[in-house]
């Protein structure tokens, strides 16, 4: 999906919308794991894909990346 | 890269990552607020990226970011990544199987250290350490053939520059034992 013509001040990248971002997560989802995008987030939140890897599922990385999922405040931390 | 708030110091963190890409794509990142503290940039779709042979490459770049006060400077913001996928593949689809993958996603499944896929030898992550951008641009020029977008000169100088920053600024570069 292409996304909006805005761009940051100092870097010129694109800046995306909340809906945009929705639409972009759904369109990789369906690509990705053939699921609607809430569907994914649903199932990642239930732990269905802790075992899945870029090997089995190539994308499905930058999915989980994308997708509004809860973070740890810090990545290192275990 | 810091700024006087959360937005700005990961603008700037953004210029770093355009001038380290722009060696090699003239793409711009697309860039998601998810929170105050929490950004996301890609490519959206993956970046074309052109061999010294005429072929073509692609590029998925993903990172997610975390801003917050500097505890170094009083009043000021910085940026750090939290987690990145940089993939090397031969077709735009991100679903496509990839030539190579340094992975750090510690919040998304049970391997938390970073580690590199590669498609010849598969389930195996290869342990690494906390990759940067300017070396896989560096890599993808020396052994991917990818075609530099400015002279030797300039592209060298970028890296060299944007690798001696994030040496000064990364919080961690090696996962020690906990």
């Amino acid at each position: 999906m292409p996304v909006s013509t805005k761009k940051l001040k100092t870097s010129g990248a694109k800046l995306v919308s909340r809906r945009e971002m929705a639409v972009i997560v759904d369109a990789h989802a369906r690509r990705v794991l053939g699921v609607s995008g809430k569907v994914f987030i649903s199932k990642w939140k239930a732990g269905k894909y802790r075992t899945l890897d870029s090997d089995a599922c190539p994308g499905v990385i930058e999915l989980a990346l994308l997708a509004p999922l809860p973070r740890r405040a810090s990545g290192r931390k275990k | 890269m810091a700024g006087r708030n959360e937005w700005e110091a990961a603008d700037n963190f953004v210029a770093y990552l355009h001038e380290t890409l722009a060696c090699i794509t003239p793409e711009k990142l697309a860039f998601y607020q998810q929170s105050k503290k929490l950004y996301k940039v890609w490519f959206n779709p993956a970046a074309e990226l052109t061999t010294r042979s005429g072929g073509r490459l692609f590029l998925s770049f993903t990172q997610v970011l975390g801003a917050g006060p500097d505890p170094k400077e009083p009043g000021e913001f910085k940026v750090s990544t939290r987690e990145y996928s940089y993939r090397l593949l031969e077709r735009s689809n991100i679903a496509s199987k990839e030539i190579l993958a340094y992975h750090w996603h510690p919040n998304d499944s049970d391997l938390r250290d970073p580690h590199l896929h590669i498609r010849c030898v598969p389930r195996v992550h290869f342990p690494t350490s906390r990759v940067c951008v300017e070396d896989v641009v560096c890599m993808l020029i020396k052994y991917y053939g990818v075609r530099p977008r400015m002279k030797h000169s300039e592209w060298t100088a970028i890296i060299e520059k944007n690798k001696r920053a994030f040496e000064k600024m990364a919080t961690w570069k090696i996962r020690h034992p906990l």
